[in-house]
């Protein structure tokens, strides 16, 4: 049972010289899961997501994935190259600005194929159409497939970094912040697409963000942080309708309507 | 069975002057499979909150909620989950769901959690869907741009697309009219008949009389 985890982080630490980025903190996620990170600006979220993604070097604990052959990689012991290969074949991460997830100097659809080419898609014809498929599921039209990402509005952006980071079926998958941008209607478009995925294909995600009702709608459990520390974690809907930290409260009695 | 063995629910609120709102103290109650039983009391007696403590929406101040043979207090976020996706159904009030699914989708989607086929959950889907009476061209629109009679029609079906031991039900019928509510109170009864234990709070004391098996009146506890 306890082998059956598909990714954990254990006693997380990371300091930006005197600052805390984040500190002890302790996360683990099952496949077919969705974990929510919620917190306001500068409370450690983003630090944390990039320090479990391998982005960053942690300064203290351990981050373990366990792998397709069922073997325990922990990311602070293996080496560079091996880590990336992990991040490409196992994880995708969308950024909160698709410039940062997207190559601007090629087409849409070269953004699709890249990386299928990277796990072993030789077939033109083929990558082309499934490149088709993914931009329909997104809602992005079909003829723009040759047109440059820069040509895109930003919203059309963020939707292709997540065709782009999806089209490989990863099993974990990173967001920061991936609705931010775009208005209410595709954000709904994305969130069905996600929960679709992570029902269909067993997909985990860890989702950052401060929109509450984002994750009332996608997350199972969430994570509250405040100053890099986590002031309150569990399921999803009891963090959110009876918060019992004094920022959790404060957090979700700010919003609107959740 | 569900059992609620002296459970006290008090709420801290830390940043309005650190008010602390007793609910209710020593709350003992058992429901049997097959029982419904309706909770009453006025307004802000805390039927709902006693729901949601049983659901695991809430925390529970002291005391415990077992079901079957799960103690919701010592339980950790992922065997709460677990219990509703297979054992736990909760109708409320108010329909909360991603903008933009069909209707369809929507009540299916307890099925499709528990591995249901797709084409199975959608035959059932719309069986239920007819036996609630929702037109059929609406099924493939979101339900949020619904009227509320039919929002609340379409979490109903979703409550009770999925034969569920255990179920609460937050006022079922109240936006519903004569023969819908008629309709409702037939789905709870068969539910019963089927052997679930269900709580719920009915306003309408007509319904309530009719489908509950008996009360449990929060203020006389």
């Amino acid at each position: 049972m306890m082998q059956d985890f598909l990714f954990k982080a254990s006693n997380i630490s990371k300091y930006y010289g005197q600052n805390v980025g984040c500190k002890n903190v302790s996360l683990d996620i099952n496949s077919g899961e969705v974990l929510g990170i919620v917190g306001e600006s500068g409370s450690g979220k983003s630090t944390l997501l990039n320090c479990i993604y391998g982005n960053l070097k942690v300064d203290e604990g351990d981050i373990l994935l366990n792998d397709k052959s069922k073997k325990i990689l922990n990311f602070t012991k293996i080496d560079e190259p091996k880590l990336r290969l992990i991040q490409r074949s196992d994880l995708a991460f969308v950024h909160q600005n698709p410039r940062d997830g997207l190559r601007m100097n090629i087409s849409a659809g070269g953004n699709i194929g890249e990386r299928l080419m990277a796990i072993g898609h030789r077939n033109y014809g083929e990558i082309r159409e499934i490149a088709s498929s993914w931009l329909e599921k997104v809602e992005i039209d079909v003829s723009r497939i040759d047109d440059k990402p820069s040509t895109f509005s930003g919203g059309m952006q963020q939707r292709l970094q997540i065709a782009r980071n999806l089209v490989t079926k990863p099993r974990l998958i990173f967001m920061d912040e991936p609705t931010g941008g775009l208005d209410v209607s595709v954000q709904a478009k994305i969130l069905d697409l996600l929960r679709n995925l992570v029902r269909e294909l067993g997909i985990a995600a860890i989702i950052v963000t401060h929109d509450l009702a984002v994750v009332r709608l996608l997350a199972d459990r969430i994570i509250v942080m405040q100053n890099g520390n986590v002031i309150e974690a569990g399921l999803c809907d009891q963090v959110l309708d009876d918060p019992q930290h004094k920022y959790s409260q404060l957090l979700v009695s700010s919003v609107l309507q959740v | 069975m569900i059992q609620i063995k002296n459970l006290n629910k008090s709420f801290e609120l830390y940043n309005q002057n650190n008010t602390n709102i007793n609910v209710f103290k020593n709350i003992n109650f058992k429901v049997d499979k097959g029982e419904v039983v309706a909770l009453t009391g006025n307004s802000g007696t805390g039927k709902s909150t006693l729901l949601k403590l049983i659901y695991g929406s809430y925390v529970i101040s002291k005391g415990d909620v077992l079901i079957a043979d799960v103690n919701v207090r010592k339980s950790s976020a992922r065997d709460i989950l677990k219990l509703r996706k297979n054992k736990l159904g909760y109708v409320s009030q108010f329909l909360r769901v991603v903008p933009r699914v069909p209707t369809i989708e929507v009540v299916i989607e307890p099925l499709l959690d528990i591995g249901c086929e797709k084409k199975i959950a959608l035959k059932k889907g719309q069986e239920i869907l007819e036996i609630l009476k929702i037109p059929k061209n609406l099924w493939n629109l979101s339900p949020l741009t619904f009227s509320g009679g039919e929002q609340q029609r379409v979490n109903i079906a979703r409550g009770f697309i999925h034969n569920y031991p255990y179920l609460l039900l937050d006022e079922p019928t109240a936006s519903l009219d004569h023969n819908n509510k008629n309709i409702v109170l037939h789905l709870i009864e068969k539910a019963k008949l089927n052997g679930s234990a269900i709580i719920g709070i009915f306003h309408d004391e007509i319904a309530r009389n009719k489908v509950a098996t008996r009360e449990v009146n929060l203020e006389n506890l």
